[in-house]
């Protein structure tokens, strides 16, 4: 090979889109050619600032004013055709604020997993499975399930930690009075973290707890779960403990539930049930005791962001991952609030799970450690674990708040459980049927409880009130910003306008578990503002005539006063 | 590159907006290398790589061949940088010398070799840029350019010979006013 060859492959060299033959030749001719090897350095170098130049140039943060500006000029070509040209504006200056669009991923993510939960109670629905964050979810259920069916019994160890966060979030720079609420309302929320955490009935049926996180100071903190199964009998054990000392256990040994709780004052109390006559222990221990457990879910697309393969990488002992994506899109259309998973390639396991809001790591749920052993280190029955349990309530510490959502309740037990004045339809809408309340713990209010009312109707045009502490504080300021659509006899305003297709999105979303169809695209969203002062959100899977919205608000009473059940 | 273009853009057309930002994330080097060495100044090139990808957004519905977004994207580019230089001579003929003498303009990092590429045919300045600032690979770059691997090595080779000329010219003019 001589010099002119060299030169013209240089750079097929550089990029290796060479055949083996004319590297070897290549490399070959540059042992021995000073001035081609000197060509060679120069190519490389203008090719690493070239890329270094591409690195710096990516790093602009071009996307988020570009899709702020299509939001804009959208908006404003609504504005040109659109009545309620004014709320609109409103609206999305209210919403432009960092504020309130992480008030709303917050929101979004407190739903997101609710509607997990409700689904895996409700997995004999018929709602629609294909779609991409339900397939996610159940594929890495179904992957991680194997894990527990090795020979003997298994030990399954996972961590989770909760990281300080900078508190910018939630600091409410712009300080105007109409941003206040939301500013308390996400204050609020982030005074714990939390995630769905299962447990075992003595009826074999799941409860759905809440195992909640309080913020880390200066320094990230971990809690270990640990967990054994006996696939042949279906015995098992999980322990949670926080700086090594217990405080949430629940096991099975084949005749007795057990459970370990925490009271308030720090004593532990040990609560024994023999099982029912048709318990069966669930099938799928993934389902109570794994990574995925809770979050499978079936949202709609039209919601929820794609799930997204993100990247590729590896964890810390090298084995390979794809970096998976998802959550709810914010009004604006962000992803400010999402689960970041790492999948393992060769088993098809979720081996971490990173919880992020805007940019900020919150939480991050990693397997530690998945092996068979001959025997648990504790004991079936849990006899042991009360003398671990750590005493006292000096410092806030994780505990597992058990009933974070309660399916099928009466509306009786809603009068009973409301902290406010709560309302029903009666009758029920006429053209919608089979109803369901769910109560719900009310993250952002501890202590209260959410109320959500679910019509399925026959014509698809579904019904959902929504009732909770948080709304009645926090939608007042947005709802009166909007337009005043009706004043019932009943003393009811109906307020809309702003981002219904948005906030009716959620809360169709979020009561699935009862309607089955996904969101439709001619939905639509009213905050009701009541007579004793409260704000119910309802959302309609359709449209409905004047007449039809003023009939539907003119029956809602106070449920105290129903007759029905 | 994963995903083609041609997706994201029916997706946007479906009613998806947001997948918007795949087709951003994607060009958005790409565009501020192109602009950076056309105007001077980081800032008006990330202005004018802004109102491109707004205007490439709502021209959607008029790109025919979805295959061709990225040379279409540089049409539109090219279009916002004139314009944009025909409203900054505009304001310079009103005769505002005072701020034109105090604004230093912020350039990028490496404005040298923006402008050499800025200075490069366009048939090799697409080579360059989907190359290094698009993240594709030679193979991805002839298929979204539709030519042979062959051709896009020689370009690529003739672009880096370029481009080293008119880095080496524009240090000698540095020296030469020093």
């Amino acid at each position: 090979m001589n010099c002119e060859q060299c030169k013209e492959l240089l750079v097929a060299y550089v990029e290796e889109l060479l055949a083996e033959s004319q590297k070897q030749a290549i490399e070959s001719h540059l042992n021995t050619c000073p001035p081609c090897r000197a060509e060679l350095t120069q190519l490389i170098a203008l090719r690493d600032r070239l890329a270094a130049n591409g690195k710096v140039l990516a790093q602009s943060d071009l996307e988020n004013k570009v899709l702020n500006r299509i939001v804009q000029e959208q908006s404003s070509k609504l504005r040109e055709v659109s009545k309620s040209s004014k709320q609109i504006q409103l609206w999305r200056t209210i919403m432009k604020s960092r504020i309130t669009k992480f008030a709303a991923a917050a929101a979004v993510v407190i739903t997101i997993s609710m509607v997990g939960w409700l689904n895996s109670y409700n997995r004999s629905g018929n709602g629609t499975k294909s779609l991409t964050y339900f397939r996610f979810i159940s594929e890495a259920c179904a992957a991680e399930q194997k894990l527990f069916y090795q020979d003997g019994i298994t030990h399954i160890v996972n961590e989770i930690v909760v990281f300080p966060t900078s508190g910018d979030i939630a600091s409410g720079q712009e300080g105007e009075s109409d941003q206040q609420a939301s500013v308390d309302a996400l204050n609020l929320f982030l005074e714990y973290n939390w995630v769905p955490m299962c447990s075992v009935q003595a009826n074999g049926h799941l409860r759905f707890n809440q195992l909640q996180l309080p913020a880390a100071s200066t320094e990230p903190y971990s809690i270990v779960d640990e967990s054994w199964y006996d696939s042949a009998t279906g015995n098992f054990v999980r322990v949670l403990r926080y700086d090594e000392q217990v405080f949430f256990a629940n096991s099975y040994d084949g005749k007795f539930v057990y459970s370990l709780e925490t009271a308030p004052d720090g004593t532990p109390r040990l609560i024994k049930e023999q099982v029912t006559d048709d318990f069966s222990p669930p099938q799928n221990p993934a389902e109570f005791l794994g990574i995925t457990a809770g979050l499978q879910s079936d949202i709609g697309e039209e919601t929820v962001a794609p799930v997204q393969e993100f990247s590729r990488g590896t964890l810390a002992d090298g084995a390979p991952v794809r970096v998976v994506k998802a959550g709810f899109a914010d009004v604006s259309g962000e992803l400010n609030a999402y689960w970041l998973f790492k999948v393992r390639e060769d088993d098809g396991t979720i081996a971490e799970m990173e919880f992020i809001i805007a940019d900020e790591p919150q939480l991050l749920i990693r397997r530690v450690l998945s092996k068979a052993v001959a025997a648990p280190s504790v004991s079936w029955s849990l006899a042991e674990l009360p003398e671990e349990v750590a005493g006292g309530q000096e410092t806030p510490r994780p505990v597992v708040k058990p009933d974070m959502v309660i399916p099928n309740v009466s509306v009786r037990h809603m009068v009973e459980r409301a902290s406010f004045e709560t309302y029903i339809f009666a009758p029920n809408p006429p053209w919608a049927g089979h109803r369901e309340i769910v109560d719900c713990i009310d993250p952002p209010s501890p202590g209260h409880r959410m109320f959500c009312i679910a019509y399925r109707a026959d014509d698809g045009r579904h019904v959902v009130l929504v009732q909770s502490h948080t709304y009645n504080k926090t939608l007042g300021n947005f709802a009166r910003k909007g337009q005043l659509v009706y004043t019932s006899p009943n003393g009811f305003k109906v307020w809309g306008g702003g981002p219904d297709k948005w906030y009716s999105g959620i809360l169709l979303s979020s009561a699935r578990f009862t309607i089955k169809d996904p969101p439709s695209d001619d939905r639509i969203g009213y905050v009701l503002e009541s007579p004793a002062g409260t704000f119910p959100s309802l959302a309609v899977n359709g449209t409905l005539t004047d007449e039809e919205l003023h009939s539907l608000i003119d029956s809602l009473i106070p449920a105290r006063e129903y007759q029905g059940d | 590159m994963g995903v083609a273009d041609k997706y994201y853009i029916e997706r946007c057309l479906d009613g998806h907006p947001d997948d918007f930002r795949y087709l951003v994330r994607r060009y958005q080097a790409v565009l501020l290398a192109h602009l950076a060495g056309q105007l001077g100044n980081r800032d008006t090139a990330e202005e004018a790589a802004q109102e491109t990808l707004v205007r490439a957004y709502f021209g959607l519905e008029k790109l025919k061949k979805r295959e061709s977004f990225f040379p279409w994207l540089l049409g539109i580019a090219n279009r916002v940088a004139k314009e944009q230089q025909r409203s900054k001579q505009r304001r310079r003929r009103i005769g505002d010398v005072l701020s034109e003498a105090v604004a230093s303009p912020e350039l990028s990092q490496d404005y040298a070799l923006e402008r050499a590429i800025t200075a490069l045919p366009e048939s090799h300045r697409q080579v360059v840029l989907l190359r290094y600032y698009g993240n594709c690979s030679c193979n991805q770059v002839a298929e979204q350019l539709d030519m042979p691997l062959g051709t896009v090595t020689k370009t690529l080779s003739r672009a880096y010979a370029m481009l080293r000329e008119s880095l080496q010219q524009q240090d000698e003019n540095c020296e030469v006013q020093k």
